[in-house]
């Protein structure tokens, strides 16, 4: 087996979520000499890529995206991230994100995904979990130098503490420092707008896209 | 001067703005049809008949959907603006389906009651003493009589004539008098509909019962929506008025197709959700909004017709059925006075709806807890999806390809009980995974990159079911098998434990149990076992207008049961997701 074809096993073993098979072939593949950021961004991105995609047609449902994303994450952790530190090639984070669901909000699921698929993404993320009070938002922003301040609300009797958040973040001086956006089932992109929000998204695949964007207005790349 | 002019829709006087769509003239009443493409004139599904009246010509698009019906009255109600007083028919809700309903049993002994006194001797003190003096004769021990008592009684007596007395046992007060019968008003107050029914409280039977939506509809369709609204300076008074304006064009229709007189009415009893009882009451439902969720009230509360201004004696007493806790409403304790529930040791109460609930007894101990399922199962947010009107397909088969619509007309779309259908049975022939998801063969095609399955084929157009719409239901049915899985292991008991299953709901009155069963919508018990009582909430009313012992033992018991909430639990999401799968709970 040649690089390619390696590298194509594995994604197509991640995309079916085989998870011995792609653990398998990702060792077999680092046997054959071949450079862990290889594997990532020519395999396991464009698997988690791939996923997304299935999910948005309906044809990949809730399990799928959370299995192959814990997947993925346990390869990372396992056997990638480690040789990438002793090679010293470790890739610096694409920025900082402080993430949850609003006061008075449990829901989790959906957010709990974005959380996830932005780490897969490269981004270091801090998950301040559910029912989240603006004052927790601000501080961490703070402790951790956050790029991005991400939020979820499922009902539309809570998507007003956005506003909540982004009016600390002005008092507190740090709204220019951070970029923020918001999502969940209720938010549209109207109501971003209207609350001083820099962006909005509509799903998981799309939030990673944001970020990436939103990092690249900050460094003004 | 906005200038207002009279459309009459099914026989009823609306009033509106000349040269709005017909659409938003209806909806802007509370009444709702379908008109899946959000009123741009492309899916052909707010069809109505014009009898007669003046209106804007045909659009292109109404020329293309509807043809030669347009010679023949038809029009799209989204792309029609009225321009002077207009006739119109829509398409017949199918006859009362939002209130059928079954009920066990019950002794009839309503706290209402009639009393032929005969002529009130006038050997006391004053009149009031004259009368308490035969009561008490009677075996009655009456504390308090009512203003409008204490004015029509004086010339009763004074004429010689009978009396006949509106007493009630419970309250221990004369109500009035009456020559002619006592009524009282059940009404089920759903958060999309409202059905009411006129009770002959001396015999305990119905005598008529009337439908229309919910006009708080105009403020948001779901609940969350509705308390948001309520926040808003005046919301709660608007919410208020809409839900009572509604009850009281149920109650006109009522007493004008009986010959009922509104003085009749002596009690009113009110089964809604948690935020519907405090919204009718003028309570606002806010820390219902956020976590955790708290009710303003537990259990009932009773207020004079007069104070709510609903439409009956101003003596009447309007009584909410206990609110049990959270979201669990008086609604429930309906449905629980509905069904034989408290019958059995080990028994399941799952009300299917757009806020659905779920109650698990076990011996002693009964449990609740409440669904927000979403309204894909009303077809909101489906492809084809919509209610269980004239030209929904209600019923699927795949092994003999056959489906049928309600009306037995062309099928316009896909209602409820066709989804249950249709996923059971693509699961049973292969065509769809366990695991949700549809497998390219037989029916099965790729339309824009989704895959889809053709239900029904025309010349026109045809009906499908979606991968995406798969999903939205599986939503739905993992949130209920989530709650009972939940409930049941509190109480740590198996599905197959349970003796009987209770269905409330209208939608879940024409579910098929073994396609409901085969897909985890209910879990898996014998076919006879699962009973479907229809609109609970809306029998369960009308149980406590007739029944004082009934009454007295809901409350009670409502005061028991522990109403829990899922979502505060770490593995929830793990749960959700394990039950997301096409199948029964294993037991």
């Amino acid at each position: 087996m040649n690089r390619e074809e390696i590298l194509e096993r594995i994604r197509r073993l991640m995309v079916e979520i085989r998870i011995d098979e792609v653990k398998e072939a990702v060792d077999e593949a680092l046997r054959m000499g071949i450079k862990p950021l290889d594997i990532i961004d020519n395999a396991l991105t464009p698997a988690i890529r791939e996923i997304g995609d299935l999910f948005e047609k309906g044809e990949y449902f809730l399990p799928e995206l959370i299995i192959s994303a814990d997947l993925f994450k346990e390869i990372m952790d396992e056997k990638l991230k480690p040789l990438l530190t002793a090679e010293g090639s470790a890739r610096e984070a694409l920025g900082r994100v402080v993430i949850g669901t609003v006061k008075g909000d449990l829901h989790d699921i959906g957010k709990n995904i974005v959380a996830t698929m932005l780490e897969i993404a490269g981004f270091e993320v801090y998950d301040l979990g559910v029912d989240v009070a603006p004052e927790e938002f601000v501080r961490k922003a703070k402790e951790v130098n956050a790029d991005i301040v991400a939020m979820s609300a499922l009902l539309t009797t809570t998507m007003i503490e956005m506003k909540n958040v982004i009016e600390l973040l002005k008092r507190e001086g740090l709204r220019d420092k951070v970029k923020v956006i918001v999502g969940g089932a209720p938010v549209t992109e109207e109501f971003a707008r209207q609350i001083g929000a820099d962006a909005y998204a509509e799903d998981a695949v799309k939030a990673v896209e944001v970020c990436k964007k939103l990092v690249g207005e900050k460094t003004g790349n | 001067m906005e200038e207002n002019i009279v459309l009459n829709v099914n026989g009823i006087k609306l009033s509106i703005s000349r040269n709005i769509t017909l659409l938003e003239a209806l909806r802007s009443n509370g009444i709702l049809i379908s008109a899946s493409c959000g009123g741009r004139g492309l899916c052909g599904l707010c069809r109505v008949k014009i009898l007669k009246g003046n209106i804007s010509q045909p659009t292109l698009r109404e020329r293309e959907l509807l043809g030669e019906l347009i010679e023949k009255g038809w029009r799209l109600a989204c792309q029609t603006r009225v321009l002077g007083e207009t006739w119109i028919s829509i398409p017949r809700i199918r006859g009362g389906i939002v209130g059928e309903r079954i009920r066990r049993s019950i002794n009839v002994n309503p706290s209402v009651i009639l009393l032929p006194l005969g002529r009130v001797s006038r050997s006391g003190p004053s009149v009031i003493d004259n009368v308490f003096n035969v009561l008490r004769k009677n075996g009655l021990n009456p504390k308090s009589c009512s203003m409008g008592f204490r004015r029509i009684i004086p010339s009763i007596v004074a004429k010689g004539e009978r009396v006949n007395l509106v007493y009630d046992l419970e309250e221990e007060m004369v109500l009035g008098v009456s020559e002619r019968g006592i009524y009282g008003v059940a009404v089920d107050l759903g958060t999309t509909t409202v059905v009411s029914s006129l009770i002959d409280l001396s015999s305990g039977s119905i005598i008529a019962s009337s439908f229309r939506y919910n006009y708080q509809i105009r403020y948001g369709d779901n609940l969350i929506s509705r308390i948001e609204y309520a926040t808003r300076r005046n919301g709660v008074s608007e919410l208020k008025k809409a839900a009572v304006k509604t009850i009281n064009d149920n109650i006109s229709e009522l007493i004008s197709s009986s010959d009922v007189c509104a003085d009749d009415i002596y009690s009113i009893a009110i089964a809604g959700n948690t935020v519907m009882t405090a919204l009718v009451l003028g309570i606002s439902p806010a820390t219902l909004g956020t976590y955790p969720f708290e009710p303003p009230f537990l259990g009932e509360i009773r207020v004079n017709t007069g104070s709510l201004g609903l439409i009956g004696n101003s003596e009447a007493i309007v009584y909410t059925l206990p609110v049990i806790g959270g979201f669990v409403g008086g609604d429930v304790a309906g449905d629980i006075l509905a069904s034989g529930l408290l019958e059995h040791n080990r028994a399941m109460l799952i009300d299917i709806g757009t806020n659905g609930e779920v109650v698990v007894k076990y011996n002693d101990e009964i449990v609740a807890t409440s669904v927000p399922a979403g309204p894909a199962f009303e077809g909101v947010g489906l492809k084809h999806g919509m209610m269980a009107v004239e030209g929904a397909i209600e019923s699927f088969s795949l092994s003999d390809d056959r489906y049928r619509v309600i009306g037995n007309t062309d099928p316009k779309g896909i209602c409820g009980t066709g989804y249950v259908d249709i996923l059971a049975e693509l699961v049973r022939h292969g065509l769809l995974e366990r695991n949700g998801r549809l497998r390219e063969g037989k029916g099965v095609r790729r339309r824009e990159s989704i895959l889809e399955f053709v239900v029904a084929s025309s010349d026109s157009s045809d009906i499908v079911v979606t991968q995406l719409d798969i999903r939205k239901l599986q939503l739905v049915i993992s949130a209920f098998k989530t709650a009972y899985y939940f409930l049941l292991e509190q109480l740590g008991i198996k599905p197959s434990d349970l003796e009987k299953v209770y269905v409330a709901g209208s939608f879940g009155f024409r579910i098929n149990p073994d396609n409901a069963v085969e897909i985890g919508l209910l879990p898996r018990v014998e076919k006879e076992n699962i009973v479907f009582i229809g609109n609970g909430s809306l029998a369960g009313a009308e149980i406590y207008l007739v029944s004082m012992s009934e009454r007295e033992k809901i409350r009670r018991i409502c005061r028991r049961i522990r109403v829990l909430n899922m979502p505060e639990r770490k593995e929830f999401q793990k749960l959700f997701i394990k039950m997301s799968r096409l199948e029964p709970l294993s037991a």
